[in-house]
């Protein structure tokens, strides 16, 4: 199926009639969904899964995939309060729908058209709504999903029209995904529990259950044979012997539930167990930071110490009255007075020398050169310049400033050590930066601390040890009970045969008026190994598809091809469990792969599947990047439009910005369009859009932006 | 790659048997599937409808 558009109305962060457009445009398959955090990005495939479902987003293989949302869970997250998510009191709007326009996939055309339903495009409604003036979980009024073809007929049964025509539920889980989830598919598809939803995906568990049921339905038709008299003893027989195989096939299945139970408490047992065994491998990991920042704290601790001896040995340097800094500067004023009052005398001694000078010029004295007095007048000014000059060494000596003998001290002091530098406040500023990084990793390693508990080294050496032999204990017993249960299943099929030969014979014994009985129990036999012998093909066929598809994809996303076996990297086995192989043809330990390849494993596995379903889903991938490295992101990009035939990219503004550096990547020729998300703050912060279809000049500007919040970011 | 349709019709010729009414059971059963499980019972039940229609039209 293809989503063609979505129209959120007062969904979560939206607000209003928010219409967008989701189609695939030609061969450009891709829908960017762009926006930071709390944009909405994730309301859109939340309010896409609400519509069609009604379920919640939730692990592949997981219970709660199958949950409902409640009325309770309706209100709380997708109603809106005035200034943001719901808490308590009334919702800003009374009225929240999602609208989907859905064109099925042209595998299922014949049989729509069988069901006399047009092709074309499907028109889905989920609407929910409260009272105006009492709002509460329970006033919550759910009304039945709506949906039209395109003859604007209602569907009567919408949800199974969805699940047949559409893309079931559990299949969604596989393509609809969220970022953190894609990762965790690994986990799971080398587990038991995912194995039944692939079955599913695949259609070979629904050929098993016809199987198993035709095979009872032909007990049930044999019993209905009547017989003729003369054959009734036989009649007898055969009924008292299929009794008891039936009796012995019930004891049996019996015993395999038994079984099935202790398995799948090993299971989960061992489920546990690889948890912990991560966790301990995250501890170790931990302990490994622990000594790091203890390392890099003695290292500070060393720093801060020679600081503090620094200034323990300016202390001891100086005396103790200039430890203070005002004292300090009042040292060095002194000095400079001193430096003046220097100055003045050596002023008021030149004075004094021009005074001796002038002095030697007295009334009536001779010129030594020409013999003649002085003129009076000469005399007169050689008076005042002497006034003139003992004034000025009367104002110099007045301006040399008195200091007090301490000061005179203080100042000698200073003078003695002004070769040291003396910067108490800037050495205290280094003491303060390296006692707070201090105080900063005592405080990390405090935490750290904490979360490692009782831990150290040898005792998660000593766990994980143990760890790993009772999960290899467990599994030991696992693949006992497997072979039990194998043993058992083996046995009811030998019964079961014997049983449908006795079936049969009974059947035969039938008169004329049983004709019709047998004629039941004879197409249901035939049915049966026609759905018997397609399960087994189909299961081969479609397990090496898988196998063969993503072994393909991982080999061309992974940036560690030489970890992986060339020829088949990777086995899908008859329980359908998928595992990498490593290029020694052993089952590879992702436990131990970084969670980038995790990723690209899953990624590959989605691709392998969604081949081999036979159904065109759209992929919709949210917030994925940041699990990606640069390396596999490149790669990726390549590959990802082939996924399938729609794919909505959800990312965060700094993904879509790494996704900007890749400008000449081909990937760029697959969106068909860009929907950025802002919060309106005029609105209460609700979610606006603006669609776009090609980078434009307001990517362009939007590029800016993106860039301007990484530089910050980086800077923070 | 063989799709499951070409298979079940193949096997469905193989051992002689309609292919419409092939198609029909296993719509019933995967419907039951894909809505959750349902009781064997009501799934069995549709299934001898199927058989049931289909012989008597057929007789």
């Amino acid at each position: 199926m293809i989503i063609d558009r979505a129209v959120i109305e007062n969904f979560g962060s939206f607000r209003g009639r928010n219409e967008l457009e989701l189609s695939p445009d030609g061969k450009k398959n891709i829908t960017l969904i762009v926006g930071h955090g709390g944009a909405g990005k994730s309301t859109v495939g939340q309010a896409i899964r609400w519509a069609l479902y009604n379920r919640k987003f939730s692990e592949v293989g997981e219970s709660e995939n199958d949950e409902v949302y409640s009325k309770e869970d309706v209100f709380k997250q997708f109603f809106r309060e005035g200034g943001g998510a719901m808490k308590e009191g009334p919702p800003a709007e009374n009225h929240i729908s999602v609208q989907l326009v859905v064109t099925p996939s042209e595998s299922v055309k014949k049989a729509l058209e069988a069901h006399r339903y047009k092709f074309g495009e499907y028109a889905l409604e989920r609407e929910a709504s409260v009272g105006k003036i009492v709002s509460k979980p329970g006033d919550v009024i759910l009304p039945p999903l709506s949906l039209k073809g395109p003859d604007q007929r209602s569907i009567l049964y919408p949800e199974g029209f969805i699940e047949e025509y559409f893309l079931p539920a559990s299949m969604s889980s596989f393509f609809m995904f969220h970022g953190d989830r894609i990762k965790d598919l690994t986990r799971h598809i080398e587990g038991s529990p995912v194995t039944d939803d692939i079955k599913k995906v695949l259609d070979v568990q629904a050929m098993e259950n016809a199987a198993n049921d035709l095979q009872q339905i032909m007990t049930r038709f044999s019993r209905n044979v009547t017989t003729a008299s003369k054959d009734d003893t036989r009649r007898k027989e055969l009924d008292l012997e299929i009794t008891k195989i039936e009796g012995q096939i019930t004891k049996l299945q019996g015993q395999i539930g038994e079984k099935e139970s202790l398995l799948k408490e090993k299971t989960e047992r061992i489920t546990e167990l690889e948890r912990e065994h991560r966790d301990l491998l995250d501890v170790a990991g931990k302990l490994g930071e622990y000594d790091e920042k203890v390392r890099a704290m003695k290292g500070l601790e060393g720093d801060r110490d020679k600081i503090e001896e620094k200034k323990r040995a300016l202390l001891d340097v100086f005396p103790r009255e200039a430890l203070y800094h005002t004292l300090y500067s009042r040292a060095l004023k002194v000095k400079e007075i001193h430096r003046k009052n220097e100055q003045h005398r050596q002023n008021a001694e030149d004075v004094r020398r021009q005074l001796s000078q002038v002095e030697k010029l007295k009334p009536g004295q001779k010129c030594s050169v020409c013999g003649q007095p002085f003129p009076e007048e000469m005399v007169d000014q050689r008076k005042k310049q002497i006034e003139h000059l003992n004034e000025e060494i009367a104002k110099e000596e007045r301006a040399i400033v008195p200091l007090k003998p301490e000061f005179q001290m203080l100042m000698r002091t200073v003078i003695g050590f002004e070769n040291i530098k003396y910067d108490p406040k800037g050495l205290q500023e280094e003491l303060y930066e390296k006692r707070s990084q201090v105080a900063n990793l005592d405080h990390d390693i405090t935490e750290l601390g904490k979360k490692l508990g009782d831990y150290t080294k040898p005792a998660v050496r000593d766990r994980a040890d143990e760890v790993t032999v009772e999960m290899n204990r467990l599994s030991t017993e696992q693949g006992g009970l497997k072979k039990e249960i194998a043993g058992y299943k083996k046995a009811i099929d030998q019964y079961t045969d014997v049983q449908k030969e006795r079936s049969r014979e009974l059947a035969k014994l039938g008169d004329q008026a049983s004709r019709k009985a047998k004629e039941r129990f004879d197409l249901a036999d035939k049915l049966h190994d026609v759905f018997a012998d397609t399960v087994d093909e189909l299961a081969f066929e479609k397990r090496d598809e898988i196998a063969k598809k993503t072994g393909k994809i991982l080999m061309e996303l992974t940036i560690k091809p030489e970890l992986f076996h060339r020829e088949a990297p990777v086995e899908v086995d008859e329980e359908f469990q998928v595992r990498a192989i490593n290029k020694d043809g052993n089952v590879l330990e992702w436990d131990r792969q970084s969670s980038s390849e995790k990723t690209i494993l899953s990624l590959s596995f989605i691709y392998g599947l969604l081949s081999a379903s036979e159904k065109d889903a759209p992929i919709v991938l949210d917030t994925f990047f940041g699990k990606l490295d640069p390396n596999h992101i490149d790669k990726f990009l390549e590959r990802l439009p082939s996924f399938g035939p729609q794919i909505i990219l959800i990312t965060t503004l700094e993904e879509f910005s790494a996704l900007l550096d890749r400008k000449s990547s081909p990937f760029w020729k697959y969106v068909a369009r860009y929907i950025f998300l802002f919060n309106d703050e005029s609105t209460g912060n609700a979610t606006r859009i603006n669609t776009i279809s090609s980078l434009d000049q307001s990517v362009k500007e939007l590029e800016i932006q993106v860039q301007a919040k990484r530089k910050e970011s980086v800077k923070r | 790659m063989v799709t499951k349709l070409e298979l079940l019709q193949g096997m469905a010729k193989k051992h002689g048997v309609n292919f419409e009414l092939v198609a029909k059971i296993f719509e019933i059963e995967r419907g039951h599937l894909n809505l959750g499980e349902t009781e064997e019972r009501i799934r069995m039940d549709e299934v001898i409808e199927a058989i049931s229609k289909w012989t008597g039209a057929n007789s």
